[in-house]
């Protein structure tokens, strides 16, 4: 178990290199199970069962064993989480990972009408409508962007083209650093819809009664399409929008008005819509729960208004500041009414208020079992991809966080997050505190080391003799340290390990001398009372 | 939590009651003229009975004395509570899309004009496209969704439009090439769809499964049919001769004229055709097609036996309608009892809605408001605002409302001061400057979000 990160990364990379299926490989194989244990885990298998002790078991970027008395497989390499948590990885329902930013198709004159649309081929006469878009053959792995939203403890994101009234198809991807076959887990995974017509330059719609009615006129076109409009005209949207009504469907409003409206679309055409709002939904809770649609809601709560100027105070809608005592009870109140509904962190500036905000609607009356299924269990469900991801069971792909303490507990860091059986480090576990007192042995020399300071912010001192005190500079990551420190004639460099308390390595003197060092603890660290 | 979620929203949403007004001038809207001292009892959302000494156990009484009970004002021609755009003003026939999917129930003018005396409001599509929008018919129930608001089982309307708007003379260069760009060409565009319209309705009735369904198509054929009708924004004589000899060859009749300001004019054919004209009691020279308005039009068409209402088209104006009416006593010489007609009854006729309101008469709806004097005079204000039998607007509660108002933005203002000394972010306040729509109002850069 030791140098564990160290052997986590290496394997890491090992899988990286593994040929796809189907694709030829240069150079001989190399193919890793990536079999791990982790023991003594406080393991969350969903939102509503939490096991004590437990094991989980991964192979092959799956569940392969998870419960308090399930045996490690031989060759696993076993990760002890001490009682730490583990808990099934977060899932974004609202975001274009992936994806370019819609772009006009050709441009208008400023102001000049455009009647029709500006897209070649056999395609619906309103740019708006694009149910012929597939994410997933847009679709490119962007790791950098990946990597920020695994740092909050995304897993997995249904991706969409986030334009215009009909937007094709959304695609639902792994949050892995592989190629994109490893990374799309459901090619189409739901088809969305909105009220804004986006950067088409065309001119109608320019009214929400326009978007409205487009939308009723291209159903009833559809539908002619399918029984016998299809022998008088080649319509490639058409045919999508028709095969698109078997998946998912979601529907983005701007305020809970806009709910009510797509709800008279959805009941007389006879489809669901599962709404992706604004965070307002509390303001008329009883006709939205009646409409029986799933949500999909934000947490980017409004801040307050700086009103500190009376004359600016004057200009605050009393609605505007209703809404920011009482936005963080939106989903309280959604789930005391039933309504099933998950999170998105669509809206958010910052991707760390996620969680900040989600413990404020905790605060505010949300149950931590709700919070945690809105997190995870819901947005599986509603993309169709509950029997892959969501919670922790055999058989499911393994998509979970390491956190150091409950999820919703102060200070709480996460410290992996696993997505396919890949470890993604955020923050060592076993992250020691080197401070105290040691007696450092090199070139026939032992003088006294000591660390002090703050936890992230370390301070190396050496001391040569009574008056002569120098500082060192190190680098600590993981169980690999580095110190260096300038006497006399130059630079002495050291290079080593951590092993339990104490320090050893190799190093070289200012003349370039290859020497042995270590570091023997003497003293524990004692904070100065303040 | 308020309904709607803004200043003057319930927190409690009020309930029908029974209620007794005593001893009031009731302007009946009937044959029975102005009453005075007469009450009038309302109970499960009806005027129960119009008499004198009137007895009921139970209700809650209010005094008239010195006070006028009439029926409450209707606008026929309204833009408020509607949500992102008055026009589609994109295409030269939109009479696929309805007013009806856009009411915002939380639009403050709908109290507002409660506060007026209005009960009833035909929300309408602007005046870019010769032919509009569906119209919408709402009654002002303060807290209700906007599907709660729909005036039950009311006749269908659509907005159709003549003269300089929708011939687009003052969008700008922009908007020359789209048809039709002449007042011969807005003829046509009638001729054309009628003309479609009943090829449509061949074609769908010898194959209606491979027929495509068209909503545009449709709606002008229940136009056709008698089944939806017509308000026309209208202002010079020729085009309302013109629409009403379209109509007449197509089989049906113009309901309404809107604006109308060259009535006048042609008042007697209009009366022929039975068309209605819902006009403004004074608007005049805001563009070269209103030159030849007169304040006398309302009167003038009145006489020549035209229903004539008077409309606000104007969240502000729609506020005071009982001043626009006495208008027709100053331009005109009407009687009172003839002029409070064009804010209530005739504009209910109109709106093919007078066996349900527009009246004070056992059986209707309990739409009636309470005057602090004769609502024509200027100093009158509405004291009591019924809708169904239900007060939404009362007077006298509306002094604690605005304190109420007050504290709640003193509480609300000092926790946010808290929450900036607590360290917490904070944004500059935003100004949402509200969207008053008029007829002209287009969203020429389309609305982007």
């Amino acid at each position: 178990m030791k140098k564990l990160i160290t052997s986590l990364t290496c394997v890491w990379f090992a899988i990286s290199v593994f040929a796809q299926p189907t694709f030829p490989q240069n150079g001989t194989a190399d193919h890793r199970e990536g079999l791990y244990a982790f023991i003594n885990a406080t393991i969350h298998t969903s939102y509503k069962q939490t096991l004590e002790n437990a094991t989980l078991v991964i192979r092959e970027g799956k569940i392969e064993a998870v419960g308090v008395s399930v045996v490690v497989p031989k060759g696993a390499i076993v990760v002890n989480l001490d009682g730490k948590h583990i808990y099934p990885s977060f899932i974004d329902l609202y975001n274009q990972y992936g994806l370019e930013k819609a772009k006009a198709v050709g441009s208008r004159s400023r102001m000049q009408p455009q009647m029709l649309s500006n897209k070649a081929g056999a395609f619906l006469w309103n740019e708006a409508l694009k149910p012929e878009f597939s994410a997933a053959a847009d679709f490119k792995v962007d790791n950098k962007s990946a990597e920020g939203l695994r740092k909050y403890g995304f897993g997995g994101v249904l991706t969409h083209q986030q334009d215009g009234i009909n937007r094709g198809t959304g695609a639902f991807t792994l949050l892995s650093n592989t190629k994109e076959h490893s990374a799309i887990l459901k090619a189409e995974a739901g088809q969305f819809f909105s009220f804004s017509k986006g950067v088409s330059t065309q001119s109608y719609p320019s009214s929400l009664m326009g978007s409205i009615a487009l939308l009723r006129q291209t159903y009833l076109d559809a539908d002619w399409y399918k029984r016998s409009g299809y022998k008088q005209t080649k319509n490639l949207s058409l045919e999508a929008w028709n095969k698109n009504a078997a998946l998912p469907q979601f529907f983005r409003v701007r305020d809970r008005l806009e709910i009510l409206r797509a709800d008279k679309i959805a009941k007389e055409f006879g489809v669901n819509y599962i709404y992706l709002g604004n965070g307002d939904e509390y303001m008329r809770l009883d006709a939205i729960r009646q409409t029986g649609a799933a949500l999909v809601i934000p947490v980017d709560f409004p801040a307050a208004f700086d009103v500190q100027d009376p004359f600016d105070a004057l200009q605050a809608d009393l609605a505007d500041m209703k809404h920011w005592e009482l936005a963080p009870t939106n989903p309280a109140q959604l789930a005391k009414a039933n309504i099933e509904f998950a999170f998105t962190l669509d809206g958010l500036k910052n991707k760390s208020d996620y969680l900040k905000n989600i413990k404020k609607a905790i605060k505010h009356g949300l149950s931590e079992e709700d919070a945690l299924k809105a997190m995870t269990f819901t947005p599986a469900k509603l993309a169709g991809v509950i029997n892959e991801v969501g919670t922790i069971e055999a058989g499911k792909i393994a998509n979970f966080i390491v956190t150091s303490d409950g999820l919703f507990e102060e200070g709480m860091v996460i410290h992996h997050n696993w997505v396919k059986g890949q470890p993604n480090v955020l923050k060592a576990l076993n992250t020691k505190d080197l401070r105290g007192t040691y007696v450092l042995n090199y070139n026939g020399r032992s003088d006294t080391l000591t660390v002090s300071g703050g936890l992230e912010k370390l301070k190396f001192s050496l001391k040569i003799d009574d008056s002569t005190t120098l500082k060192v500079k190190h680098r600590f990551n993981n169980d690999l340290i580095s110190l260096s420190f300038n006497h006399e004639n130059g630079i002495t460099a050291l290079s080593g390990t951590l092993v339990t308390e104490n320090m050893a390595g190799r190093g070289t003197l200012a003349d370039g001398t290859w020497i042995d060092w270590s570091a023997t603890h003497i003293k524990g660290y004692e904070a100065i009372e303040k | 939590m308020t309904y709607p979620f803004t200043a003057f929203g319930w927190e409690n949403k009020p309930k029908q009651e029974t209620y007794l007004i005593k001893n009031a001038t009731v302007w009946t809207n009937e044959a029975d003229g102005i009453l005075e001292n007469t009450d009038v009892l309302v109970e499960a959302g009806k005027i129960k009975k119009v008499g004198k000494d009137l007895k009921a156990r139970g209700a809650i009484e209010i005094d008239g004395t010195g006070k006028h009970l009439t029926s409450g004002i209707i606008d026929e021609h309204s833009h408020i509570a509607i949500n992102r755009g008055v026009n589609e003003g994109t295409q030269y026939s939109s009479a696929e899309v309805r007013i009806g999917d856009v009411v915002n129930s939380d639009d403050i003018n709908i109290y507002r004009q409660l506060a007026g005396g209005v009960t009833t409001a035909q929300l309408l599509h602007g005046s870019a496209n010769p032919i509009g929008g569906q119209a919408a018919l709402i009654k002002f129930r303060w807290g209700a969704t906007p599907e709660q608001m729909k005036f039950e089982n009311a006749d269908g309307f659509i907005k159709f439009a003549l003269g300089e708007n929708v011939k687009q003379s003052n969008w700008g260069d922009n908007y020359r090439n789209r048809f039709p760009q002449t007042r011969m060409g807005v003829e046509q565009v009638y001729e054309d769809h009628f003309t479609r319209a009943r090829e449509y309705e061949a074609a769908r009735k010898a194959d209606p499964i491979n027929t495509r369904r068209d909503l545009e198509m449709d709606c002008l054929l229940e136009i056709l049919n008698k089944e939806r009708f017509v308000t026309c924004h209208s202002y010079v004589q020729s085009e309302i001769n013109m629409l009403m000899k379209v109509a007449e060859n197509h089989g049906f009749v113009l309901n309404t004229f809107t604006h109308i300001l060259e009535g006048y004019k042609v008042a007697d054919k209009m009366a022929k055709h039975g068309a209605g004209g819902s006009s403004f009691s004074d608007w005049w020279a805001y563009k070269s097609e209103v030159l030849d308005a007169i304040p006398y039009n309302g009167a003038l068409m009145h006489s020549q036996g035209v229903t004539v209402a008077f409309n606000s088209d104007d969240a502000e104006m729609a506020r005071r309608l009982n001043q626009e009416a006495a208008k027709a006593v100053m331009y005109g010489g009407l009687s009172e009892e003839e002029a409070w007609k064009f804010v209530t009854l005739n504009p209910a006729k109109l709106l093919h809605i007078d066996d349900r309101v527009g009246s004070v008469k056992a059986g209707k709806d309990a739409d009636i408001v309470l005057w602090s004097t004769n609502p024509l005079a200027v100093y009158a204000r509405a004291e009591k605002t019924f809708v169904d039998g239900v007060l939404y607007y009362d007077l006298e509660q509306e002094a604690a409302k605005r304190a109420a108002v007050q504290t709640e933005r003193a509480r609300l203002i000092q926790k946010m001061l808290d929450a900036k000394i607590g360290g917490e972010a904070t944004q500059p306040v935003r100004n949402n400057k509200q969207h008053l729509y008029h007829c002209g109002h287009l969203e020429l850069g389309s609305f982007m979000d």
